[in-house]
């Protein structure tokens, strides 16, 4: 343990060597543990993605058995449970971890053993869910959701929903632990200079972020707890013929559920802005709006749950309406100030940049299909059909997954010292982009059409069979497309082009220090002036008043 | 920050008690909006005279050279030892006790472990 000054002169530089396995069991270094999160969640990625692919093959054709009833529920709820709570929200909080203290010019985080602590509680949560495979009763699978009464004991006998629940309950603990560290360390290891208003938007959304979480997984846990009770400890919280309510669960789940979708897109809306500021050569348009706009999405997503519940008759509808209708604006500001940005910049597209251009494209129709589905009466004709799953999929898989394929090529180098290849890297986009589209595009259709969700087959009826294969040989495509990102990373690791300190020309603060970082991130830190010191640092006169600032200093 | 996330949460329970009369949702926005304010209530407390150097727009790194600006250990084994506990003990709650007492055990024993080490950094 050492206490840390800040740097002054040249620390003496001791020889690195190789970090071996116990290394990494007891890190509390958050680059390392950054590290660890994000590939433990690739890895969750690359088990859900094989899932979903075994999905889209069941569902090719009607009447196939390639997997049976009871099975294929176990998988869309492990694809469902795994990509929400193992995949797309903690890389991005393993990205932030990496990122953060960079980012605002600190040694690491305000809490490293807790830090470490989340990781670890991360992946005990993920295993304890998946485990549930090896039993004979089979894992989780009344949906991700698990909705009561089908996951109460009566209904789903077995072990495989309390599994999931204690599994719940670890990476509930992990995600807030991880805020309650971001916040301290947001509020009291900014580096000199670094104003609150000079932060990085990467990192105000994080800020967003962390607040979401601090008041949306206190009440999963109270969800899991009590679905707990009702199952193992004689409760019946959730039980009507009691006393209780099913719809309790509903509401409860929700008011975790759709804040939720919002701490798996506010911190890859952060990585567009960066990327795109970078890419386009010019400063964030509009930063305070981008600022402002993340809290009004953040205040109003706690206010919406209900519009999940449309259906169930028990809620307000026309004011679960209104408040999802009005989230559409802070979000379509942030979409402006994206084209502010590249408005007249001197736009370069390397792979980084394709991912983000692909991000808003994909994510605008996610977004206007949640603006449709935020109307009832559209509601009440496609909830629980394809086209209400292939809303949600192109806001957290064409989007948010598109943001974070853009995060690893944008930010690879900088944690590896080595280029991803950028011929690999564009051949993956477009397999990629164009692979995703040809996956989903159909299941709105086949939705509209009246499809509904989570069935293990079908029948032939008008068009479905034709939209659903023509979404499998998509889905072929995608899987080509993210198959080819993940070799790319694997051979880059080891004989990518060294990386320099700023490969992109970027302006925050991690681009002013090595690729990559020493182990306290700086050797020394340039003045922090405005929200890109980096830059200035290169380029004083190229920030406005720059010249007589680098002068005065 | 705490306290205009508080102001809002309030704000919006009580309309949506005004709409909708309905319980769940009612305490579940109110509640946030306590722990909001609670929240900003301690921050506002401690904050007052804190003058950060990272607060003032014209500071300068060197300015901070030399200072303790914290305890950063560089690792620590008492993490996965807890994480293993936890683990343990929630299984454990489903299986038996012949499972969950091993977890605790292990982490109140990483626990203990972590204050101890705190208490060293602090010296």
């Amino acid at each position: 343990m050492t206490a840390v000054v800040a740097p002054a002169a040249a620390e003496p530089r001791r020889p690195a060597r190789r970090a071996g396995v116990l290394d990494w069991l007891v890190t509390t270094d958050h680059k390392h543990i950054g590290i660890l999160y994000m590939a433990t969640t690739l890895g969750f990625f690359l088990v859900a993605g094989a899932i979903a692919l075994v999905m889209r093959a069941q569902l090719a054709q009607p009447g196939l058995h390639i997997v049976e009833r009871q099975a294929y529920n176990q998988l869309f709820t492990l694809h469902g449970t795994a990509m929400i709570f193992l995949v797309i929200a903690p890389f991005a909080l393993g990205l932030a971890n990496y990122l953060l203290p960079l980012h605002i010019g600190a040694a690491d985080l305000a809490f490293p053993r807790m830090n470490a602590l989340t990781y670890w509680l991360l992946l005990a949560g993920g295993l304890t869910i998946f485990s549930g495979l090896l039993l004979s009763t089979g894992a989780a699978a009344a949906g991700w959701t698990m909705y009561a009464p089908l996951s109460d004991f009566e209904n789903t006998p077995g072990p495989g929903v309390d599994l999931w629940i204690m599994g719940v309950l670890m990476i509930s603990a992990s995600s807030i632990m991880t805020a309650i560290n971001f916040l301290t360390t947001v509020m009291l290891f900014r580096a000199p200079g670094m104003t609150m208003m000079r932060l990085p938007v990467f990192v105000w959304n994080i800020i967003v972020t962390s607040l979401i979480i601090l008041m949306a997984f206190p009440p999963l846990a109270v969800a899991m707890a009590e679905l707990f009770i009702d199952r193992r400890l004689g409760g019946h919280f959730f039980d009507a013929s009691h006393g209780g309510s099913a719809i309790l669960y509903q509401h409860v789940f929700w008011f975790f559920g759709h804040p939720e979708v919002y701490v798996m897109i506010l911190p890859y809306f952060g990585v567009v802005t960066q990327v795109v500021s970078t890419f386009s050569r010019r400063p964030v348009f509009g930063y305070l709006g981008m600022v402002l706009a993340s809290f009004a999405i953040a205040g109003l997503s706690m206010g919406v749950w209900a519009h999940h519940m449309f259906t169930t008759g028990a809620v307000n509808n026309p004011f679960f309406s209104i408040m999802s209708f009005l989230i559409a604006v802070p979000t379509g500001i942030k979409y402006f100030n994206w084209i502010g940005t590249m408005w007249q910049g001197a736009l370069v597209f390397p792979t980084a940049m394709l991912f983000a251009i692909g991000f808003m494209l994909n994510f605008l129709l996610g977004g206007v299909t949640g603006v449709m589905v935020a109307s009832p009466p559209l509601d009440y004709h496609v909830e629980d059909t394809y086209f209400l799953v292939t809303h949600f999929h192109y806001t957290l898989a064409g989007g948010s997954m598109f943001a974070l394929l853009a995060a690893l090529y944008f930010w690879f180098p900088k944690i590896t010292g080595r280029l991803l290849s950028e011929r690999l890297g564009m051949l993956s986009f477009w397999l990629t982009f164009v692979g995703y589209n040809i996956t989903f595009i159909p299941l709105f259709l086949v939705g509209l059409l009246g499809m509904p969700r989570r069935v293990v087959t079908y029948l032939p009826l008008p068009g479905w069979p034709e939209l659903n294969l023509t979404s499998t040989a998509g889905a072929g495509v995608l899987a080509l497309g993210i198959a080819l990102t993940m070799w790319n990373l694997v051979v880059s690791w080891s004989r990518g082009a060294p990386a320099g300190d700023d490969p992109w020309g970027g302006g925050t603060l991690e681009w002013a220090t090595s690729s990559p970082p020493p182990e306290r991130n700086f050797h020394a830190l340039p003045p922090i002036r405005s929200d890109r010191p980096a830059f200035d640092m290169r380029m004083p006169q190229g920030t406005p008043g720059g010249q007589a600032r680098a002068r005065a200093g | 920050m705490f306290l205009s996330s508080a102001a809002f949460g309030i704000a919006v329970a009580l309309g949506y008690w005004f709409v909708s009369h309905e319980a769940a949702g009612t305490a579940l926005l109110g509640l946030m909006g306590v722990s909001l304010g609670a929240a900003g209530v301690y921050v506002a407390r401690h904050a007052r005279g804190a003058a950060l150097p990272a607060d003032q727009p014209e500071s300068r790194p060197e300015q901070l050279a030399g200072q303790r600006v914290g305890a950063f250990p560089t690792s620590s084994s008492y993490p996965v030892m807890l994480a293993a506990g936890i683990a343990l003990f929630s299984v454990g709650l489903i299986y038996g006790w012949w499972l969950a007492l091993p977890g605790a055990l292990l982490g109140v024993a990483a626990i203990i472990g972590l204050m101890r080490e705190s208490r060293a950094i602090e010296r």
